[in-house]
C-alpha cells in the first residue's frame, strides 16, 4: 500500500480512500523478496500443517471452476521461467543484526487483524504491507520482479495464467511451512463474507478466474482478463490456513487481537508486547526463513521495533531530541526540517539529517473540477481556473519551496508519462482571457468577474484532509486576482470523499493513493460512463467520447508500446479538458536519525516512501554507546548530513 | 428613554464600581474600533493621491492596479504603491491604515519564512502565522467575528428563552409540564457532538453556526424566567392588572418582565463570554467557521502546534484572556450593581 504523495506527509487518509488504496495495492505489493540463489540456512524443522479447513474444502467443492486441482505433469513444458536473479541486490552486507529501534505511532491500532472492520489503520503497514512476503515483489531500484514466496514464475502465452514455484524453505512465523494450500485458502478467505470486507470479496472474484494447485509447491493463478502486467497482479500473499481453524461468522471479534503468523521478518512475539494504548513491540523472528535469500539477506536488521503511542508530533519530536526515539520523519510540516532541526545535537553529529530523492510514479493530486456542474461544464472556465491556481505560491509558502509541480497525468510513470506536457502555470492574464471567452468580462465591486446576466464567477472548493488546511486560503487569495472566487468548504475527510463519489462537489482538493504499478490508470478516473454514476472515482465527471475510445483500447492492449502511445494521447486529452489541475509533489523522503542508525552508502531505495520501509538500515550498538558517551562529555563528531540525489528528476 | 429612579441608582452604582466601569469602557472602545475596522486594520489604503486625483479605496468598489499605473487588473498592493511613490518623489502619496494588512492576505516575501516574528520593520506588530498572514489583523477581525456571533447568540437565546420561559410560568399546567419534559430531553443531546457532525457534513457558515448554537442553548434561560414568572404571578399587582382586563402578553411583557430584568442583565456578560469560549473551542477543534475566516480558536491551534513560533500562541492567548477578563469584570460589576440586597430591606 502506498500513501498519496501529498499525503505521504504522514497524513491521515479516509477509510473510503483506503478502499481505493487497497485496490491499488492488492496483488502488487512492493517490497523486495528473496530468491533461491544464495544457499539458505535451513530454519528449524517444520511443524505439521494440520488438516485442511472444512469450510474451505466445501468451498473448493462448490466452485470447481475456480479451485482447480491438477498434477505436476499438467504444468506446460514450454514455460519460460524467471527468477529475478539478474537483478542487483540493494541491501548492505555490512549491516549488523540486532538492537532495538524505538519509534512512535500516532494512534493505537483498533485491531491486530489485517483484514476486516477497522483493520486499515496505519499500523497495518508494519504488520502486513511492509512486512509480509508475497509470491514476488517489485524490485525497488530497477524494473523487474524479485522472488518472495516463489522462487520462480512464468507467464503463459495467454498472458492470463501465471505459474509459480513456491520456495520450500518458506515458513510461517510459527514454524509451519508455507504450501500451495495457503494460496487456495487465501482465495477462500478473501472471498468469504465472514471477513465483512466486501471490497476483497469483489476484487478476488472479479479480477481472478481461478487458482490451480499442481503439488504442494507449484501453483498457477489465472486472471479473468489478459493483462500487460500479469505477474504483478498475480503476485499475491498467502494466508495461513492452519491459523484460521476457527474461521467463521464471528471472524472480526474472534480474531480481533490474535496475531496472525507471518511470512515476514517481524511479528508480535508475546501477548505482553501489546500494551494497550501505550506501545507495541515487534520482534524479529530469530531464524527467519528468508535470512539467506539473495534479496532478503542483510535487511530488516533491528532485533526489535518498539512503537510507542505518542499522539502529538511535537512531543514525539522532543522525545527524538532526547534520544528516546531513534528516527523522526521530517517530511511535513517543513518547520521540522528547517527550523526545529537547528540543534546542537545535529551540529555535533549525534543526529543526522537525511534527504533522499525517490523516483516512482506519482499519484494524482490537486484540484478535481466537476465538469458536470453548471458553468464548470464550460471548458474555458475550467482552463481559467487552472490558470488562476497559484500552486507555485502554495509550494513557496506551505512547502518552503521543497516540492515541484505535478505533471498533467501519470507523472514519473516511466515510460507512460508525457515527455513534454506540463501543467498550466499561474497566469492572471491567461486566466482572464479564458474567463472572458466564457463571457465573464467585467469585475464587480468585489473584484470578482461577472457575466452579462450578472452571475458571479464563484465556486465551492471542498477538501477533507487536515493536511491540506493551509492550501485553500492561498489558492483563494491568488484566484481573486484573476476575478475568481473560491468558497472554502472544509469537511470531515470521509464526508468530503463521499461528496466526491456522489459528484456533488464543484471543485475538490484531493489526493489519490497510488504507487508503483505497471501502468497508469485512466479508466477509473476518466471513463465517460462513470461520470454520472455515484460511487465512482471519476471526480471530474469527465465524459469525452474520444477519450473513452482510447481508454477501452488501452484497457484491452497487451502491447506495452501501444499502451505508451495511447497513454500519451490520453494525457494530452485530459490536459486539454482541464478538469484536473495538478497540484504538487514531494519526490523525496527526508528524516532525522541518531547516528547509531546506520544506512547503506546508497542510503535507501528508489521507491522508498519512508526511511525504514525496505529495512536496509541497521542499529549499531557500539556507535550508540560511543554517541551517548560523547553526548555526556559534549564531544563533537562534526555535522554529518546525508543527501542522495541519484534518483532526482527535474 | 425613561428610567425608574431605581434603575438610575443601579446605573450610578455600576459607574462607581471602577474596575467594571473601566472594563465596560474598554470593551465599548474595542467594539467601536471593530465596527470601523477597515479604517484601522486593512491592506487597502485610506487615501491615495495619484496624479492630482484623490482616491479613498477603503470602502466601495475594488480599484485595480491599472488605476495607479501598475499595469495589472486586480487589487493593487498599496504597500508596494507607497514604496514606489516615495522613491519617485512626485508628490503622489499613499496613506495606509496603522496595520496595513488584511486578515486573509498572505505576505511571504521571496526567500522568507512564512512564519515571521513580530517586527516594526515588517509592520507585522504581532508577527505572522504559519502561512504568512498578519496575526494582529487576524486577531482584530477574529474579535469582530466573535462579537457578531456572541451578540447574535445572546439575542437568539434570550428571545427564545424568555418567550418560552414566561409562557411556561404564566400558563403553567400541562403546557409547563410538556415543555419541561421537552427541555429535559433536548438538554440531553450532546451539543458539541452535534455541532461537530453538522460542521463536518456541511459548510458551517456563520448563520448556520449561530442557529445551531441557539438551538441547543435556549433552555437555560427558560427555567429562570419560568420561576420568576411563577413568583411574580402571585403578587397583587399582577392580580390588579388581570382585574383591569390586561391580556397575558401585556401583563408578562409590561408588568412582570421589568421586574425580572435585573436577573436577566446579570447573565448577559457571562452569556457573551460563554459564546466566545464556545466559538473559540470549536474553531480550535477545527469544527467552527470554515477557513479562511479569521478566528481565535484557529490561531490558538496553530500556536499550540507551532510552539517554536511562540508569538502565535501568546498573541491569541493574550487576546482571549484580555477580552474574557474584561467581560467578566463587567459582569461582576453588573451583578453587584443590580444586587437587590443593596436596596431592599427585609423587616
Amino acid at each position: 500500500m502506498k500513501l498519496p504523495s501529498f499525503l505521504s506527509l504522514g497524513v491521515a487518509l479516509t477509510a473510503a480512500i483506503t478502499a481505493f488504496v487497497l485496490l491499488a495495492g492488492c496483488g502488487k505489493k512492493d517490497a523486495a523478496a528473496g530468491g533461491a540463489a544464495v544457499p539458505s540456512t535451513m530454519p528449524t524443522p517444520a511443524k505439521p500443517r494440520g488438516p485442511n479447513n472444512r469450510l474451505a474444502l466445501a468451498d473448493y467443492k462448490a466452485h470447481p471452476e475456480f479451485y482447480l486441482f491438477k498434477t505436476p505433469s499438467d504444468v506446460p513444458n514450454d514455460l519460460k521461467w524467471e527468477d529475478g536473479a539478474e537483478l542487483p541486490v540493494f541491501s548492505d552486507p555490512a549491516a549488523k543484526r540486532g538492537g532495538t529501534q524505538y519509534s512512535a505511532i500516532e494512534s493505537f491500532p483498533p485491531t491486530l487483524r489485517t483484514v476486516g472492520p477497522d483493520s486499515n489503520s496505519s499500523f497495518r503497514t508494519f504488520l502486513l504491507d511492509d512486512n509480509e512476503v508475497s509470491l514476488i515483489h517489485r524490485h525497488p531500484n530497477a524494473s523487474g520482479y524479485i522472488p518472495g514466496l516463489a522462487t520462480a514464475w512464468a507467464v503463459a502465452t495467454d498472458k492470463q495464467t501465471i505459474y509459480f514455484k513456491l520456495d520450500p524453505d518458506a515458513r510461517w512465523s510459527d514454524g509451519v511451512p508455507v504450501a500451495a494450500d495457503d494460496f487456495m485458502f487465501m482465495f477462500f478467505f478473501y472471498r468469504s463474507p465472514f471477513l465483512q470486507a466486501p471490497w476483497y470479496a469483489n476484487w478476488y472474484t472479479e479480477e481472478y478466474k481461478s487458482i490451480t494447485k499442481f503439488d504442494d509447491h507449484t501453483i498457477a493463478i489465472t486472471l479473468r482478463e489478459p493483462k500487460p502486467d500479469p505477474v504483478e497482479r498475480a503476485g499475491l500473499r498467502a494466508i495461513p490456513e492452519h491459523f484460521y481453524a476457527e474461521f467463521g461468522a464471528d471472524f472480526p471479534t474472534r480474531y480481533q487481537w490474535r496475531v496472525e503468523p507471518t511470512t515476514g521478518p517481524y511479528t508480535i512475539a508475546r501477548t505482553a508486547d501489546v500494551e494497550n494504548d501505550r506501545a507495541i513491540t515487534l520482534t524479529r523472528i530469530p531464524d527467519w526463513w528468508a535470512n539467506g535469500k539473495k534479496f532478503w539477506a542483510h535487511r530488516f536488521n533491528p532485533g526489535r521495533y518498539v512503537f510507542q503511542l505518542v499522539r502529538d508530533r511535537d512531543k514525539a519530536f522532543e522525545m527524538f531530541k532526547l534520544g528516546e526515539l531513534d528516527t523522526f520523519n521530517l517530511m511535513l510540516p517543513p518547520r521540522f526540517w528547517y527550523d526545529q532541526m537547528n540543534l546542537p545535537e545535529v551540529e555535533k553529529g549525534y543526529i543526522q539529517k537525511a534527504l533522499f530523492y525517490t523516483f516512482q510514479p506519482e499519484a494524482p493530486s490537486g484540484l478535481f473540477i466537476n465538469s458536470g456542474k453548471p458553468m464548470l461544464n464550460n471548458r474555458d472556465i475550467r482552463e481559467g481556473i487552472a490558470f488562476a491556481s497559484n500552486w507555485d505560491k502554495v509550494i513557496q509558502v506551505v512547502m518552503r519551496g521543497d516540492a515541484r509541480r505535478l505533471h498533467p497525468w501519470a507523472d514519473s510513470h516511466t515510460p507512460f508519462e508525457h515527455p513534454t506536457l506540463r501543467a498550466r502555470p499561474y497566469d492572471v492574464s491567461q486566466a482572464l482571457a479564458a474567463f472572458a471567452r466564457a463571457g465573464f468580462t467585467t469585475r464587480g465591486p468585489d473584484g470578482i468577474l461577472r457575466n452579462a446576466e450578472g452571475k458571479r464567477l464563484s465556486f465551492v472548493l471542498t477538501f477533507g484532509s487536515n493536511a491540506y488546511v493551509d492550501i485553500p486560503p492561498i489558492l483563494k487569495e491568488e484566484a481573486a486576482k484573476a476575478g475568481l472566487e473560491l468558497q472554502i468548504e472544509k469537511l470531515d475527510a470521509t464526508a468530503a470523499f463521499q461528496k466526491g463519489l456522489q459528484k456533488n462537489h464543484e471543485i475538490m482538493l484531493s489526493g489519490w493513493a497510488g504507487g508503483a504499478e505497471f501502468a497508469p490508470r485512466f479508466h477509473e478516473f476518466f471513463f465517460g460512463e462513470d461520470a454520472v454514476k455515484p460511487q465512482t472515482n471519476n471526480f471530474t465527471a469527465t465524459a469525452i467520447p474520444a477519450l473513452d475510445a482510447l481508454i477501452l483500447r488501452y484497457d484491452r492492449s497487451q502491447e506495452k508500446d501501444e499502451m505508451v502511445a495511447l497513454a500519451r494521447q490520453m494525457i494530452q486529452l485530459v490536459h486539454d479538458d482541464s478538469a484536473y489541475v495538478p497540484g504538487f509533489v514531494q519526490s523525496y523522503i527526508r528524516w532525522g536519525a541518531w547516528r547509531w542508525v546506520k544506512f547503506p552508502a546508497w542510503l535507501n531505495v528508489r521507491e522508498a516512501q519512508y526511511a525504514a520501509q525496505y529495512g536496509v538500515h541497521w542499529i549499531d550498538e557500539d556507535v550508540k554507546r560511543e554517541t551517548l558517551a560523547a553526548r555526556k562529555d559534549g564531544k563533537s563528531f562534526g555535522r554529518a548530513d546525508l543527501t542522495d540525489t541519484k534518483w532526482k528528476s527535474d | 428613554m425613561h428610567f425608574t429612579p431605581q434603575t438610575l441608582r443601579q446605573l450610578r452604582r455600576f459607574r462607581h464600581l471602577r474596575r467594571g466601569w473601566w472594563s465596560f469602557l474598554a470593551l465599548t472602545a474595542l467594539t467601536v474600533l471593530a465596527l470601523v475596522g477597515e479604517l484601522v486594520v486593512n491592506n487597502r489604503a485610506l487615501v491615495v493621491r495619484y496624479q492630482g486625483q484623490w482616491h479613498f479605496p477603503t470602502y466601495g468598489a475594488q480599484l485595480t492596479g491599472n488605476a495607479f499605473g501598475l499595469g495589472y487588473d486586480y487589487e493593487p498592493d498599496y504597500r508596494e504603491l507607497q514604496r514606489q511613490f516615495r522613491t519617485a518623489g512626485s508628490g503622489d502619496f499613499v496613506l495606509l491604515p496603522p496595520v496595513p494588512y488584511s486578515p486573509n492576505e498572505i505576505d511571504v516575501p521571496a526567500g522568507a519564512k512564512p512564519t515571521r516574528p513580530p517586527g516594526w520593520e515588517s509592520r507585522h506588530y504581532l508577527g505572522t502565522d504559519t502561512i504568512g498572514r498578519d496575526i494582529l489583523a487576524r486577531l482584530f477581525y477574529g474579535f469582530r467575528v466573535a462579537l457578531v456571533v456572541s451578540l447574535s447568540f445572546l439575542t437568539g437565546t434570550y428571545l427564545l428563552g424568555i418567550a418560552l420561559g414566561c409562557a411556561m410560568g404564566w400558563f403553567g399546567g400541562w403546557f409547563d409540564l410538556a415543555m419541561q419534559r421537552i427541555i429535559e430531553a433536548w438538554s440531553n443531546l450532546p451539543f458539541l457532538l452535534i455541532v461537530m457532525i453538522i460542521s463536518a457534513a456541511l459548510r458551517p457558515t456563520q448563520p448556520v453556526l449561530i442557529t445551531v448554537f441557539i438551538a441547543f442553548s435556549w433552555m437555560a434561560m427558560t427555567y429562570y424566567m419560568r420561576t420568576g414568572v411563577y413568583r411574580e404571578k402571585a403578587r397583587e399587582y399582577v392580580a390588579a392588572a388581570e382585574v383591569l382586563g390586561a391580556s397575558p402578553a401585556r401583563i408578562i411583557f409590561r408588568h412582570i418582565l421589568p421586574n425580572l430584568l435585573s436577573t436577566l442583565i446579570t447573565f448577559v456578560p457571562f452569556t457573551i463570554a460563554g459564546a466566545i469560549e464556545l466559538l473559540t473551542a470549536l474553531d480550535f477543534l477545527g469544527f467552527g467557521i470554515p477557513p479562511p475566516t479569521p478566528s481565535w480558536g484557529e490561531l490558538l491551534r496553530q500556536g499550540t502546534q507551532n510552539l517554536n513560533a511562540p508569538w502565535i500562541v501568546t498573541s491569541a492567548f493574550g487576546a482571549l484572556v484580555l477580552v474574557l477578563l474584561l467581560v467578566s469584570f463587567v459582569g461582576e460589576a453588573i451583578r453587584e450593581a443590580f444586587d437587590p440586597k443593596k436596596f431592599t430591606y427585609y423587616q
